[in-house]
């Protein structure tokens, strides 16, 4: 009988700059290009003046913009108002999606009956009802509810479907098989099975949704980080447009990171194929 | 058609996340004879992959040296061709673009299209010359990886498991087919699998190898008649006793990696 | 998936049973006809509710019959003469743009490790933004005609592209990159002839996620601040209460844009028949 031989030997460790970069390397150069490039450009711009600093902001003008707002409490009011509203419509998006996308995918009438309105909204440019919103809900929160719960729910909607309609039937028979009831087919197969099409619709709305917010600020309202931006500009304050704009930026990754934590907390176990 | 002789080789992977060199192949010494057909048979881990690769030249070796016709291996090319388990057909070329894809690897090669219709043609393809790999079942499309390693005229036939992704019989035609057009062109061919049956059906000689590090446990040779396609091998009485005898020595080997395999699944 | 992939589902058909072709056919007409006697009727309901019923006042919401009449006022006047090609006109040069640039950042980017490791995640985070909120800056860099727009069409339509790119590159069957290095090719005949190729329906994808945005980053550029163009159409309207010619110009922008995704979507499936079957087992 042939016994096990090892077949493993230590490697030999590097010396410790190499075992610095090893660990946190990339993230490093990163840090480092971010820092970088602020520099380079308030050098270019702020210093040297290669462009006018009006039309193009140094770090520094930016920076102190920042402070401005920040200080005198306009930034927060205004980040209240458009995120409670995005958060408003994104929640009605997420529901109303899930739930008419679930209904659709997994049952082929409904779905066929349905079709016809959801392509046709689908289709539509949503951005474009934009005007007519404001038109008819006026310039205050319900528009910007209303326009982010349109722009997001259809790629909510969209998404679960497709799961739905790509759920194993092989698997629904079995639960069937042994005597589960609808509902809990559906809590126990359906909506496991959809979790990974629900995430990246989910995904896709809240950038939708974050245009939404953005463009119905711009047409019609009252408050809301698109005003701001829109008024910084209209009195030629770059400084101040850009730092909101960095806010959007911030605000932007912040869900998705959310988005990102909730689902590892919910579902452990599904790896996104990402890129 | 070449000799290969590999000497003392010993082959190391680098596993940087558990910084420990895991070693794939140990102290391998085998010498392939001009024209012979050597299948090597072991568990899952054993290194037969691996040294399909330092044959070929896309590993190199931590010890040890691999001669073919007494010159050293070096860089991949064509006169060491090899036949891939996947296929690895490339999906937006006809069979004809497949076909020419190994040498058009080599720059200072070309090959004419009457010898590229050869080919088609001792493969069986003819007909499919203008086919994607996505409209030919999987038999003709190992085929077709065939006769790209073909057309270079290649010294030596490296075929990592070329038969495993497909069925149980279509598996059978295909060995049959290529011991034709081995003995059709006479090449030296290294072929490795997990099939005891295989190697018996299709070698001169079988290399059996043990669980990781893969060193080579005993060498058998097939007295079997050829052509063996002429005659229902499995029947012949020689098989079954060479059968056993690979089983036996592999049984133990196969419980060695199944251990392994647990072990590394914990560490 | 492809980064941002809506995924662009056909309309579902009932469960399929083992079937002639005949009881096929008559399947796909039930369904048609299904689909068609549900929009007239969708459409007679809406035109009864507000046309002949004042269920919802006709200023908020007009009947298809208004609509519909705005529509051929508008096209008659020459309205939509004027102000299509030019939104066409200003689509197709920002996008062409992000296309060629994004083409090509994306292939420097995700063939090169080390470019991919300090730029990937900046793309990343910057196609998290709402692109259209830079709208109003770009007012005061190009002034009111037709180069924010542009610009602004630019920027939405890059990201898709650029990560598409990115991906399609970095995507490659390794067995693929295995074959041609077997037989002894090197580093620039690898990428030449299996990177590239094989990256191509990855590219598609871009691009056609691409017309859906950029036509997006046209909408919000023209809705905000210009006085040609759809959005520019659609605001006027809307601040004049002539919200039947806002909705007409909403049913043109429907069939506009559904036909440019689905001509690409076309262009996409030709071109990548052989991708979902893969080179291997």
């Amino acid at each position: 009988m042939s016994a096990a031989v090892p077949y493993l030997r230590p490697l030999p460790t590097p010396p410790w700059p190499r075992r610095v970069w090893l660990k946190l390397g990339w993230n490093l150069a990163l840090a480092v290009e971010v820092v970088a490039v602020v520099v380079l450009w308030e050098l270019l711009v702020g210093v040297l003046r290669l462009t006018n600093p009006e039309f193009f902001p140094p770090p520094s003008a930016i920076g102190s913009a920042f402070k401005a707002i920040t200080s005198s409490g306009v930034l927060g009011e205004n980040i209240a108002f458009s995120v409670r509203n995005f958060v408003i419509g994104y929640a009605i998006a997420a529901v109303v999606g899930i739930a008419i996308g679930l209904t659709m995918g997994t049952s082929p009438r409904l779905s066929l009956a349905l079709s016809p309105f959801v392509w046709t909204f689908y289709s539509t440019p949503r951005v474009a009802i934009a005007p007519l919103l404001v038109l008819w809900l006026g310039f205050g929160a319900e528009s910007k509810i209303a326009m982010v719960a349109l722009m997001a729910v259809f790629p909510i909607l969209v998404n679960v479907m497709v799961g739905g309609q790509n759920v194993d039937q092989t698997l629904l028979r079995a639960g069937r098989v042994f005597g589960a009831s609808r509902l809990d087919l559906y809590r126990k197969v359906v909506l496991p099975f959809t979790l990974p099409y629900t995430i990246t619709g989910l995904r896709l709305g809240i950038g939708r949704g974050l245009i939404g917010i953005v463009i119905g600020e711009f047409i019609g309202s009252s408050a809301g980080l698109g005003l701001m931006i829109l008024r910084a500009a209209s009195q030629f304050d770059l400084a101040t447009t850009f730092a909101v704009l960095l806010v959007l930026l911030v605000m932007a990754n912040a869900s998705m990171v959310l988005l990102d934590a909730a689902r590892a907390r919910i579902a452990p176990w599904y790896r996104e194929t990402t890129f | 058609m070449a000799r290969i002789d590999i000497e003392r080789l010993t082959v190391e992977y680098e596993l940087a996340e558990r910084r420990q060199r895991l070693v794939a192949l140990w102290n391998i010494d085998l010498r392939i004879a001009d024209g012979e057909f050597v299948v090597m048979v072991g568990p899952s881990g054993c290194g037969k992959t691996t040294l399909i690769n330092a044959i070929a030249g896309l590993v190199a070796p931590a010890e040890g040296r691999i001669l073919v016709d007494d010159r050293p291996v070096g860089a991949p090319g064509p006169d060491r061709a090899l036949v891939f388990q996947e296929y690895a057909l490339l999906p937006w070329r006809t069979t004809w673009g497949n076909i020419r894809f190994g040498v058009e690897m080599q720059r200072d090669l070309t090959v004419s299209d009457d010898e590229i219709q050869q080919v088609i043609d001792l493969v069986g393809l003819r007909g499919f010359e203008r086919s994607y790999p996505h409209e030919l079942s999987g038999g003709m499309r190992q085929r077709v990886g065939l006769a790209r390693a073909l057309i270079a005229r290649p010294k030596v036939l490296l075929m990592d498991e070329p038969f495993a992704a497909l069925d149980a019989m279509t598996r059978e035609v295909m060995q049959g087919e290529l011991e034709g057009i081995i003995a059709a062109t006479r090449r030296t061919v290294f072929f490795i699998t997990h099939s005891i049956d295989e190697a018996i059906a299709l070698g001169d000689r079988i290399v059996v190898a043990t669980a990781r590090p893969g060193r080579i446990k005993e060498i058998i040779e097939v007295d079997l008649p050829r052509p063996r396609r002429e005659y229902d091998v499995k029947s012949h009485p020689g098989f079954a006793r060479l059968r056993e005898r690979v089983w036996t020595l592999l049984r133990d080997e196969a419980v060695v990696h199944a251990h392994q395999a647990h072990a590394d699944g914990a560490a | 998936m492809a980064v941002g992939e809506e995924i662009l589902a056909p309309p579902a058909r009932l469960p399929a049973r083992a079937s002639t072709l005949r009881a096929r056919r008559r399947r796909t007409l039930t369904q048609v006809g299904v689909v068609i006697g549900e929009v007239v009727l969708a459409l007679l309901v809406w035109e009864i509710a507000v046309g002949s019923l004042r269920l919802v006042e006709p200023i908020f919401f007009p009947p298809p019959s208004a609509i519909g009449a705005a529509f051929a006022d508008l096209l008659s006047r020459g309205v939509f003469a004027d102000h299509i090609p030019y939104s066409l006109r200003n689509f197709a040069t920002g996008y062409v743009l992000a296309a060629v640039v994004g083409i090509t950042a994306g292939l420097a980017i995700g063939s090169s490790y080390a470019l991919g490791r300090l730029l990937g995640p900046v793309a990343w985070s910057l196609y998290a933004m709402p692109w259209i909120s830079i709208r109003p800056a770009t007012t005061i860099w190009f002034g009111f005609g037709a180069e924010p727009i542009i610009f602004l069409v630019f920027l939405a339509s890059l990201l898709p592209v650029l990560l598409n790119t990115m991906s399609g590159v970095r995507t490659v069957d390794p067995a693929l990159l295995r074959a041609g290095r077997v037989f002894g090719g090197g580093r620039v005949q690898l990428w030449w002839k299996v990177v590239l190729p094989s990256a191509v329906p990855f590219v598609l994808t871009g691009l056609r996620l691409a017309v859906i945005s950029g036509f997006i980053g046209l909408l919000v550029a023209e809705l905000v601040g210009s006085s040609r163009g759809f959005g520019a159409l659609v605001a006027i309207a809307s601040s004049r209460f002539r919200v039947e010619e806002a909705f007409a110009t909403i049913a043109l922008l429907v069939a506009i844009s559904v036909t440019g995704v689905r001509a690409v979507g076309l262009l996409e499936r030709h071109v990548s028949v052989w991708r979902t079957r893969s080179s291997s087992a």
